[in-house]
C-alpha cells in the first residue's frame, strides 16, 4: 500500500494519467491538455478555467494525462486566472484605443 | 508579461515543462538555462535574459533538495513558453515597483517650429535621448516623436510636432525606440518593464512596437518585445 501511495507523488509507471492530473490540480498547476482528455475535463468541478487569453487558449505541449504532444487546451486555477483576466483586460482596453508606435 | 504572438505568423504558444532551481512564485517572468552544476532552469534578473528558454505560465511551488520523509517527488517543474519568437507585452512601469504610474512631463513652453520644446523633468539623468514621446493633452494629443536629443530639460526632435507645443502640454516617455531598442529594464518581479531607466539598459529585448494608451497614458500603455537572447533560436553553450 505504501508504494501505491508513493507512486502517487511522481508519475512513472505505475502512475495512471488521471493520478499525475489530480496531483497537477492539487498544486494548482496551469493545466495541457489534448482535445479527447479536455472533453473528459470538467474545469468548474475543479475550480479550473479556460486561459482568459484567447490567444492562450489553443497551445501545443504534452498532454498532462496521456503526455501525448500536439494541439492542445490550456487551463488555469481560478487563483491566477483573475490576474491573467485583469491583464487580459487591461491590454485589451489600451489596445482598443491605443497609439501604436514604431518608429 | 503576457504572450501575445509568434513572430513566425502563428498564433499558438508551444509550452514545455522544465525543472526549476529556486521557487518560481510568479507566473509571467523570463527562465534561463541553468548553469553546468546547476539543477534546473533559473529566474532572469532585472537586467539580464541571457540565454532565456522562454516565460513561465504558472508557478512551480516550494523548491526542495532533500529526500522528503513521505517520499514525496522532489522535482519542482514549471510551464515554460519556448518559442524563440514569441512576442511579449510588457506593461511599462515608472519605477521598479510593478504598476508605478509612468513619469508625467509638463512642457513649460515650446518653439514655434514644433521642433523642441522645455520640459519639467531632466531626461539628461537618466539619459532618454532616442527615446519616444507621447503627448497625452494638449494640440498634439495621441501623437508620438522620437527624441533624438536632449540638453537637461530641452527636449529635440527631428520631425516636427504637427502642431506647437504649449505650456502645460503633457507627455510621457518611453526609453524604447522599436524596432532598433534591445533593451528593456525589468521591474522588481520581472513581470514589467521600468521605464523610468535610461535608453539602452535592462536585459536583452528587441522592442517592436509600442502600445500607449490615450486615456491611460501613464498607467496603461506597453512595450511589445521578443527576448533577444533565447536558447532556441541558434547553437549556443549552455552557460
Amino acid at each position: 500500500m505504501a508504494d501505491v501511495k508513493r507512486a502517487e507523488f511522481r508519475r512513472n509507471r505505475y502512475t495512471s494519467g488521471s493520478a499525475h492530473l489530480d496531483d497537477m490540480i492539487e498544486l494548482q498547476k496551469a493545466l495541457v491538455l489534448c482535445d479527447s482528455h479536455a472533453m473528459k475535463f470538467k474545469p468548474q468541478a475543479a475550480h479550473y478555467e479556460l486561459h482568459p487569453a484567447k490567444n492562450m487558449r489553443r497551445v501545443q505541449g504534452n498532454c498532462d494525462v496521456c503526455q501525448e504532444c500536439g494541439a492542445a487546451t490550456l487551463f488555469l486555477h481560478e487563483s491566477q486566472a483573475v490576474d491573467e483576466r485583469r491583464k487580459y483586460d487591461n491590454y485589451r482596453r489600451c489596445s482598443e484605443y491605443a497609439h501604436v508606435v514604431a518608429n | 508579461m503576457e504572450y501575445q504572438g509568434d513572430l513566425t505568423g502563428g498564433s499558438t504558444a508551444f509550452i514545455k515543462r522544465y525543472q526549476v532551481a529556486a521557487t518560481k512564485a510568479t507566473a509571467g517572468v523570463p527562465v534561463l538555462v541553468p548553469a553546468a552544476a546547476g539543477s534546473g532552469l533559473v529566474v532572469a534578473t532585472t537586467t539580464s535574459t541571457a540565454k532565456a528558454v522562454g516565460v513561465t505560465i504558472d508557478t512551480s511551488g516550494t523548491y526542495v533538495t532533500a529526500q522528503q520523509t513521505d517520499n514525496a517527488d522532489t522535482a519542482r517543474t514549471v510551464g515554460v513558453i519556448i518559442n524563440p519568437f514569441a512576442v511579449y507585452s510588457l506593461l511599462m512601469s515608472g519605477g521598479a515597483t510593478e504598476g508605478t504610474a509612468m513619469v508625467l512631463h509638463t512642457a513649460a513652453s515650446g518653439a514655434s517650429d514644433g521642433l523642441s520644446f522645455v520640459s519639467d523633468v531632466n531626461t539628461d539623468s537618466p539619459e532618454m535621448a532616442d527615446g519616444t514621446f507621447f503627448c497625452l493633452s494638449g494640440a498634439n494629443a495621441g501623437i508620438s516623436r522620437k527624441l533624438t536629443s536632449n540638453s537637461t530639460t530641452t527636449q529635440t526632435f527631428i520631425v516636427a510636432w504637427p502642431r506647437d507645443i504649449a505650456a502645460g502640454d503633457t507627455f510621457v516617455l518611453a526609453p524604447y525606440d522599436p524596432p532598433r531598442g534591445i533593451k528593456v529594464q525589468l521591474t522588481t518581479l520581472l513581470t514589467q518593464a521600468d521605464s523610468s531607466i535610461a535608453v539602452g539598459t535592462g536585459a536583452a529585448f528587441r522592442t517592436i512596437e509600442l502600445k500607449f494608451s490615450q486615456h491611460e497614458g501613464r498607467t496603461n500603455s506597453y512595450v511589445n518585445a521578443i527576448l533577444a537572447n533565447h536558447v532556441m533560436t541558434a547553437v549556443q553553450a549552455d552557460a
